[in-house]
This record gives C-alpha cells, sequence and structure tokens, in this order.
C-alpha cells in the first residue's frame, strides 16, 4: 500500500509547478487581509459561538432562535445601522469555542460576541476576552466562578442566573412552602450539578432543612436505578436534583418507573424540565416543581407576546434558552440605539450594554446587572402542569430581582 | 533542485516569516497547524513506517497536556519541570500500553489502541476531583522562558516553530537510520525480517515509544496553545483525525501528514463557516480519502513528479 | 432484599439491551475483521426511524421491523457500494466507518433535531409491576425477554443451520472458508447487514429505556466495545456473557461505589485487556 522513500531526480522546475500552485492555492485564504475594524458607516457585527453540532445542539439554535427574532423583528437595523451576524458553530468543546471566538475577534472583526453556552467553554474564553477588552455577552453558561471576584471580567456579561442565584433561594422556600424538611439531593457530575445542587443543600440548611444524602450519578448515567433505588432507604421526604441534557426524560420517565412519582415529591433545577426536554417526557413529568429564570408561562404583556411571536414563527413555545437569545438581542439592539450606532469604542459598548439592561423589557421581567456583570434577576418557582395539549411549567411564585451577592455566602468569603 | 526540497525551503521561509503578513488569527492556525502537523508525523512513525494502525494515538497526545495543565495549575509553573514531566508521562504510558499492544495486528491492534485510548478517556472524564471531568481544566499560563512570556501569538508561533523544527529533524534521522529502514522492513514483511534475525517485536517497540513521546510533544504545546485541557484531548475523535491527516498527506512520507494536517486544520476551520452541514462534509471527506487517496496527497505527486527509483513493494 | 432483587433485575436488562448492540459488532468484526465503528449510528437510526414510525402507527412492532429493516438496508447498500471496494484493507475500513459515523450522526441531526426523545413504549408495557414489595418497570421485564429470546434465536442460527455452519467458518479462517468454496463476498454483505439488524433492533428496544438524542451513537458504541472486549470478539456467547456481565456490574458498582461510577465500566475492560487480550471467550 505505501511506497518506500523514492528519490526523485531533477526534471527542470517545471515539475515543480503544480506543487508550488497547490500548495499557494491553500495557502491563499491565509494571506487574505484579515476585516478591518468596520468603518462608522459599515454593519454592527456581532459574533456568536453557540453549539450548532453535538450534545448542546438543541442549546444553541433555540438561544439563535430568540436572537433572531428579535433581530428580524427590528429589520436588522439599529441606531441607524444595519445589523450583520456572524454564526459560528462551537460544538459544545472548549478548545472549538475559543478557536472560533478567535476567528470572530480577530478575522472577522466583530463589534462584540454571543455565546457561549457550555460553562467550561466559558471558562476557556474568559482569559482570551478580558485580554482582547471586547464585550462578550454569556446567555448560558452560568458557572457562578465566571462572575466571582477575582474571575470576574469587566468584558463579560452574563444573562441567566448563576447556580447560586437559581438554587439557593429555592432552599428557603421549600421551608416556608412545602412540608418537607429532609432532603435526598442529587446533582450530575460536573460543575454546575454539583455547584447547584450546593447551593440549594445550602440555602435549604441555612433556612432549617436537613439534608439527608447526596449522590452525584455521572452525566450521560443511561441508568439512574442505582441511584434512585437509595432513596427508599432514607428517611428523605422529598429529592433536589441537577439533571439536564440527554438524561433529564431518562431520569423522568425512570423516577416515575421505579415507583417514586407521587411517593417522594421530586424537585429540582429548571433544566430537568425544561421546554426543549418536556415534549418527550409526558405525562411522567406533572408536578414536578423546579426554579429557574424563564418560563413561557409567565403571565405578562411582554412575555405573552414574546411567546406568540416565538410560536407563529417557530410552532413551539420558547424555552429558557430562546428567552435568552432574546434578551440579548434587545440588550445589543438597545445599546446600539443609546449610542446611535457608534459602536466602535469597546468600552464605550460595554458600557452601554450594561446601561440598557434597565431600559428593555425582557419577556423574563426586569434585569440589570450587579457589579460584576452579572444579571439580577426575577426567579421563578414553576410546576409542570397540562394545559390543553401541552405540558407547561406553570409559574408557582415569582421571586424578585435576586442577586449572586445575596447567593453566595455560603461559598464566597467576602 | 529537487521539487520536493524547493517546496520544503519554501514552506520553511513561510512559517518563519510569517508573523510579518499573517494577522494574529490566522498565525494562530499556522501554530495550530504545526502542532496537529507533529502529532501526525508521530503517528505516521507508528503507521506510515512500521505499519501498525493505531487508533489510541491520541493517549499519549492528552496525557502529555494534561499531565503539563495539572502540574502548571496545582504544582509549579516552572516551563522546564513541567515541560519535562509533560514528556515523561506519555512515555511512560507508550511503554506500559505498548507492552500489551504490539502482539496485535490489523483490525486486533485498532481496536486494543483504542481500547487503551479509552480507558484514559474514562478517567479524565470521570475523575472529576483530579482531573475536572468534563469541565476540563481552563486557565492554563504560557510558559516564561528565560524572561520572554510565550502568552502573544508571536512568540509562541515562534516557541511552536523551534519545537517543531526539532522534532522534525530528530524523525528524519530515525526514518534515515538503520532503524528506520529495519522498521520500514518490518512493514513490508515481517516474516522476512525475522528470518533474517530481527528481533521484529523489539523494533515495533521502539518505534511505538518514539510515536508516543512525540506525540506527547505535540500535547505539550497544544495544551499550552490553547491554556485548557479537557476529556476531548483524549477522545477517539481526534486519534481518527490524525489517521486521516497521515493518510491524505501520505503514510510513510514523514512530511505528508504534515501536509494532511495543514489541509484538515484548514477545512475544520472553514467548513463551517460555508455550511452548517460541515460535519456531513467532513464525514464524506473520511470516505473519499480512504477510498480513492489512500496513498495520500504526497504519494500522487510523487508518482506524477517522479519517474525514478522506487523500491518495488 | 428489595434492592438486591431491583439491582439485579436491572443489572439483567441493561445487559440484555447490551447484548443486542454488541452482538452485531461482534460478528461483524469477528467474520469480515472490520472494526464498524459506525455501529452506534446504526443505533441511533434506527431508534430515530423507530421513533418516526412510532409516531406514525403507535405499533411497536411495526418500529421494530422497520428500523431494523431500514437499517440492514442501509448497511447492505454501504457494503456493497463502498466497505467491498477496501476489503482486506482494515485501517482504510474503520477510518471508513468512521466517516459515516459523522454523516449519519449530522443527517440524525439535521432531520430530528436536536432535542432528547424517548420511544413510547408498547401497549401493555407501559406500566410498573409490583413484585413482593419491587416496583420495577414492566418494559425492562420485556427487554430481559426479548435479549433471551434473540440470543436463543441467533445461538440455533449460528450452531444449527448451515448459514451459521458459514459464519462460524468464516470467523474461525476466512481464506480457508473461501478455499472450500463459500462465497466470501455474499458472506460479507450478509454478516454486515444482519450486524446492522440487530443494531436497528437494539435501537428500537433502547431507544424505548435510554432514549435517543445527538451523541447517542457514540456512547453506544463505547459500551458495544466494552462488551466486547470483555467477551471476546466474534463470539455469540461472549457478547451475551460480556453483556451481563458488563450490565451488572455497572449497576452493582455504581450502587456500592458512586464516585467511581465510569471506573466500573473501565476497570473490567482494562484488566481483560492486560491479562486476556482476546477476551473472555474470542479466540486466542
Amino acid at each position: 500500500m505505501v511506497r518506500m522513500h523514492s528519490e526523485i531526480p531533477f526534471s527542470g522546475l517545471r515539475r515543480a509547478r503544480p506543487v508550488v500552485f497547490c500548495l499557494a492555492a491553500l495557502l491563499a485564504p491565509a494571506l487574505a487581509p484579515a476585516a478591518a475594524q468596520a468603518a462608522a458607516s459599515g454593519p454592527v457585527t456581532i459574533g456568536i459561538v453557540l453549539p450548532n453540532t453535538g450534545p448542546l445542539a438543541v442549546v444553541g439554535q433555540e438561544t439563535v432562535r430568540g436572537f433572531d427574532l428579535y433581530m428580524n423583528k427590528i429589520g436588522l437595523r439599529a441606531g441607524g445601522r444595519e445589523i450583520l451576524v456572524i454564526k459560528e458553530d462551537e460544538e459544545g468543546k472548549p478548545d472549538v469555542g475559543l478557536t472560533k471566538a478567535k476567528k470572530l475577534v480577530e478575522r472577522d472583526g466583530v463589534h462584540l460576541v454571543l455565546g457561549p453556552t457550555n460553562s467550561a467553554t466559558a471558562l476557556a474564553l474568559r482569559d482570551y476576552i478580558d485580554a482582547q477588552r471586547i464585550p462578550l455577552v454569556v446567555p448560558q453558561a452560568n458557572t457562578r466562578i465566571l462572575t466571582a471576584p477575582g474571575k470576574a471580567s469587566r468584558w463579560i456579561l452574563r444573562l441567566i442566573e448563576t447556580s447560586d442565584q437559581g438554587c439557593y433561594p429555592m432552599g428557603a422556600w421549600m421551608m416556608k412552602n412545602t412540608p418537607y424538611r429532609k432532603v435526598f439531593a442529587m446533582g450530575a457530575d460536573f460543575a454546575i450539578g454539583h455547584h447547584s445542587a450546593e447551593a440549594f443543600m445550602a440555602g435549604f440548611k441555612a433556612a432549617g432543612g436537613q439534608v439527608v444524602k447526596e449522590v452525584y450519578p455521572p452525566l450521560n448515567t443511561l441508568d439512574f436505578a442505582p441511584y434512585l433505588t437509595q432513596i427508599a432507604a432514607t428517611p428523605a421526604d422529598f429529592v433536589w436534583g441537577w439533571i439536564g441534557g440527554s438524561d433529564s426524560p431518562r431520569f423522568v420517565k425512570q423516577y416515575q418507573e421505579y415507583g417514586f412519582k407521587g411517593k417522594v415529591p421530586l424537585y429540582g433545577y429548571n433544566t430537568m424540565v425544561d421546554d426543549v426536554a418536556l415534549p418527550a417526557m409526558g405525562d411522567a413529568a406533572l408536578g414536578i416543581t423546579t426554579v429557574g429564570h424563564y418560563t413561557a408561562a409567565i403571565d405578562t404583556p411582554a412575555n405573552r407576546s414574546f411567546v406568540q411571536e416565538f410560536e407563529q414563527k417557530y410552532r413551539n413555545w420558547p424555552s429558557r434558552y430562546a428567552e435568552a437569545g432574546y434578551t440579548a438581542a434587545q440588550l445589543i439592539a438597545q445599546a446600539t440605539a443609546d449610542l446611535q450606532g457608534a459602536v466602535e469604542d469597546r468600552a464605550k459598548l460595554r458600557d452601554a450594554l450594561l446601561a440598557a439592561a434597565e431600559r428593555i423589557q425582557a419577556p423574563r421581567g426586569p434585569i440589570r446587572f450587579d457589579k460584576y456583570q452579572q444579571v439580577i434577576t426575577d426567579i421563578y418557582i414553576m410546576r409542570v402542569e397540562r394545559r390543553g395539549d401541552r405540558l407547561v411549567n406553570a409559574v408557582v411564585e415569582r421571586i424578585p430581582a435576586v442577586s449572586q451577592e445575596d447567593t453566595w455566602k455560603w461559598w464566597q468569603k467576602p | 533542485m529537487r521539487p520536493a526540497r524547493l517546496v520544503g525551503i519554501f514552506a520553511a521561509l513561510f512559517i518563519l516569516a510569517a508573523p510579518a503578513f499573517l494577522s494574529t488569527y490566522y498565525l494562530g492556525l499556522l501554530t495550530k497547524m504545526l502542532i496537529f502537523a507533529l502529532f501526525a508525523m508521530s503517528l505516521d512513525l507508528l503507521l506510515g513506517y512500521t505499519g501498525l494502525p493505531s487508533l489510541g494515538h491520541v493517549a499519549y497526545f492528552g496525557t502529555g497536556a494534561y499531565t503539563v495543565g495539572l502540574l502548571s495549575l496545582r504544582v509549579v509553573k516552572t516551563f522546564w519541570i513541567n515541560a519535562l514531566a509533560g514528556l515523561a508521562a506519555p512515555t511512560l504510558v507508550a511503554l506500559g500500553f505498548n507492552l500489551l499492544t504490539i502482539r496485535a495486528r490489523g483490525s486486533y491492534f485498532l481496536m486494543i489502541t483504542l481500547a487503551l485510548a479509552q480507558v484514559l478517556w474514562g478517567i479524565a472524564f470521570g475523575w472529576r476531583s483530579f482531573t475536572g471531568g468534563d469541565d476540563g481544566l481552563p486557565g492554563i499560563a504560557r510558559p516564561m522562558l528565560g524572561g520572554w512570556s510565550m502568552a502573544g501569538e508571536v512568540p509562541f508561533h515562534y516557541f511552536a516553530v523551534v519545537v517543531f523544527g526539532v522534532c522534525l529533524w530528530l524523525l528524519s534521522v530515525v526514518v534515515r537510520s538503520p532503524l528506520g529502514r529495519a522498521l520500514v522492513g518490518i512493514r513490508e514483511s515481517e516474516t522476512r525480517m525475522r528470518v533474517l534475525g530481527y528481533n521484529v517485536w523489539a523494533y515495533q517497540y521502539v518505534a511505538s515509544i518514539l510515536a508516543g513521546f512525540f506525540a506527547g510533544v505535540a500535547g505539550v504545546l497544544f495544551v499550552y496553545y490553547n491554556g485548557y485541557v479537557g476529556p476531548a484531548y483524549l477522545s477517539v475523535v481526534v486519534s481518527g483525525q490524525a489517521l486521516l491527516m497521515v493518510i491524505l498527506g501520505g503514510a510513510g512520507t514523514l512530511v505528508g501528514p504534515a501536509l494532511g494536517a495543514a489541509i484538515i486544520v484548514l477545512l475544520e476551520n472553514f467548513l463551517s463557516a460555508y455550511t452548517e452541514r460541515w460535519l456531513t462534509a467532513l464525514g464524506i471527506i473520511y470516505v473519499v480519502v480512504t477510498l480513492y487517496a489512500p496513498r495520500g496527497v504526497l504519494g500522487i505527486l510523487r508518482d506524477r513528479l517522479g519517474g525514478g527509483r522506487r523500491a518495488a513493494t | 432484599m428489595t434492592f438486591w432483587v431491583v439491582q439485579a433485575l436491572n443489572g439483567v436488562s441493561f445487559g440484555m439491551l447490551l447484548f443486542l448492540l454488541a452482538a452485531g459488532l461482534s460478528l461483524i468484526f469477528g467474520v469480515m475483521k472490520v472494526l464498524n465503528l459506525a455501529h452506534g449510528s446504526f443505533y441511533l437510526l434506527g431508534a430515530y426511524l423507530g421513533l418516526t414510525v412510532l409516531r406514525l402507527t403507535h405499533s411497536f412492532l411495526l418500529a421494530l421491523a422497520a428500523a431494523a429493516l431500514g437499517v440492514a438496508a442501509l448497511a447492505l447498500l454501504l457494503e456493497r457500494t463502498v466497505l467491498r471496494r477496501i476489503y482486506g484493507e482494515e485501517l482504510r475500513q474503520a477510518l471508513l466507518t468512521f466517516g459515516v459515523l459523522f454523516i449519519i450522526a449530522d443527517q440524525a441531526l439535521w432531520i430530528w433535531g436536536g432535542n432528547p426523545q424517548t420511544l413510547p413504549k408498547p401497549a401493555g408495557f407501559t406500566a410498573s409491576v409490583r413484585l413482593g414489595d419491587v416496583i420495577f418497570p414492566s418494559y425492562r421485564l420485556l427487554v430481559i425477554a426479548v435479549g433471551v429470546v434473540m440470543g436463543a434465536a441467533l445461538w440455533w442460527l449460528q450452531e444449527r443451520t448451515r448459514v451459521g455452519a458459514v459464519i462460524r467458518a468464516g470467523v474461525d479462517d476466512e481464506e480457508m472458508a473461501r478455499g472450500i468454496g463459500v462465497n466470501t463476498p455474499l458472506l460479507f454483505t450478509a454478516v454486515f447487514a444482519l450486524g446492522a439488524f440487530l443494531a436497528g433492533f437494539g435501537g428500537v428496544m433502547g431507544g424505548a429505556l435510554l432514549g435517543v438524542y445527538p451523541g447517542a451513537d457514540f456512547e453506544v458504541l463505547l459500551l458495544a466495545f466494552v462488551v466486547i472486549i470483555i467477551g471476546g470478539l466474534g463470539s455469540l456467547k461472549g457478547a451475551f456473557v460480556g453483556g451481563l456481565l458488563v450490565g451488572l456490574i455497572d449497576n452493582f458498582g455504581k450502587a456500592f461505589f458512586p464516585e467511581l461510577a465510569l471506573f466500573t465500566v473501565f476497570a473490567p475492560m482494562a484488566a481483560i485487556l492486560a491479562v486476556r487480550p482476546t477476551g473472555l471467550f474470542g479466540k486466542a
């Protein structure tokens, strides 16, 4: 199959031409000049680095849908300039995310970057974004580390709640609104799963509750039975879990199959029953109570119109990921308008983005940013109900204006 | 002057002068090409020269990367210590793994190498408290070398160029040495070599250690390049990529895989800009290359350009 | 007591599913010496096809048939058009199947989307049964039954029919088999299609249990791989025993040593590789 290293006799440079030509053709794109920073009359360029393939593809796609919905609504114009969106696939892999971010910033000359989904990617991007001094609007990656003192960057703004903001307040809520006092806590075995479960347990204990057991099944656990069967052996009166991605439908169904549904109430973070996974779960999901920053069932005029627009275009209710994309688009458009299109000064753009938060009407409710560029947002306790022929996360209670600084006291020493 | 030599000089000049005319993004891409070229060339030593197809070569790449990452984040930031460890670890892994694998051939070799690499992947993915699990280890700083920081794209590029150049030279020395010639003989016919008195197993073992070592070098470079390491650095997908690079460029030609690496890195970065279905396109490339271009670009070029002595296969 | 019963049944049902997934891979490797990296993709495709058929017809049986036959047909096409051109070139074949993996994964993402789905269970097996004070999903009992029946059918095929004899001959020594007049190309096509059939079948059975989503192909491939390494290549018995072993070790391992979750799957594999690389029942 393979030939030995052969000697090529000299036969004139003519023979070399095709070789040199091929190499030159290959390398030619490299010599193409990098796109210069758009002149003030060119379009406002937004780089999107979100997963379009891989296990997180559906999250990335939902975010882009929400984003596109708003951008198309305003005709892809703001502040007197056109808006150009360049989308790159980060495949859910941090090193790919970094490469694509570099492409967007250095080759495409974007004015700001939107993304990523994966917390690992966000952390991998952090130093680069900070060194490049370009705004990054983060729609999902909710690791508490990204906006904590010491790690927060002036250039990184995040639109959704951290694992603390979401899960810590639910502890107190459980103590106040339910008769349950002993929790069997679960979290997928990676940073977000651990941090979320820990935050809930801290909040629950601070309010007087008791943690009976904690288990951390690995990501992509196919069979939760070994973990579920442990519940019966403890005096726990409810289960709280962080489960997400493809694990969610499996977990919820197996919870019912092994007879726990109806006997031990299930609580958790919204990724367990988010609107992306919920349709596949059927009635097994009924009654599961979770916490998160958004559900399409929020009954405000702003949200109802968002849901209606989204459903008209995509024939589905929007998920929390779509809402994040939509809010990001609102924020960026508002900031651009406030600057009257002058987005070249990145520091001014960053400040305008921060200020714009209080001027937009996000579908979830009012938002603003704290001093670490982390959002202060309402969070909702929600319960899965059937409305007509669809399953929804119905709002049980709204907890307004939750900030990370209120909810991180159990691990972040001042 | 032979055309091959001419092209080589052109490429070297291009790589050395690149910072002058390439933007930081493209320069970074070129650096990435060099890193994967080294990785592919190390695999070529095993595949192209010795005839052993490994689907687990990423094991050494990932081990080098994780060793540097773990030490640099948790123990000490001194480059020389971390680099040395980052080279020692994959070599040790190679010493251990290949005791088990060199008995196998063909598809069995593919399978056992894949299995061993997967064990390492499983450790990286599952042992969260040690390796960071699926999240990996971010925030790894680029080294300081003699007072110069490698943080910028340009200094790091030259750093990678120097390492690549040294390794290329070492690999070519190996390939031209009696060891290298013996490996080719083993690839062509093991029985013949055994009859001639060669200890085939020993030669293959040595080749696999060397291949693992150079793959480790590439891994060390890559972790510094990204500032991050994760289980993806131990994934079978990367092993497959390396195999494709070797086949595409031309197995057994030493620099063919470098060309293959350059092409694949370019393709992977630009395909996604042209189509959302870039993964399908990549899959088609795998199929087309394995079906129609098994001898790779350099193999084809050598046929068309050469007319001179070729050893009978 | 409940704990042991549930874990054991669980391990066995998971093991039967693993058997279905691994048997095809083992067969293909044993006869054709091809490392079919697209095997997980056959599972994925089978599960998605089954999902679509289930949505249209609400018949689990029809979904099983459609998925298994559909995937087998695709495999047949693949084998005849591309795989057969590179016989004996084991690396190239493996890489080609790797390319097929990407193509199928991407097309599936495009056609069925990225949401994680589960296949609805067949009527009559949607509820859980009470065995004493144990609550156990009846579908998993069905999986055990199907696994055993399928295992028996394959065993009968292999040991008691001419076709099976030919397959066994192919596994033992392909050159010799050709020498005595076995139509190897036809054998290879048949084996590849059969392996894919089993994977597609496993896709529907497994899809109702584990779900189907982007990334399932890699997970299934990895698991099938572990099973055939432990059980031995080319051996049906190996796939069966290996599947059971992995299923039980995984379940009990997770229950007793939850911190070591992934090791429970990989440790036996590493041990076998070190001690007996051909697997428990593989040919030496």
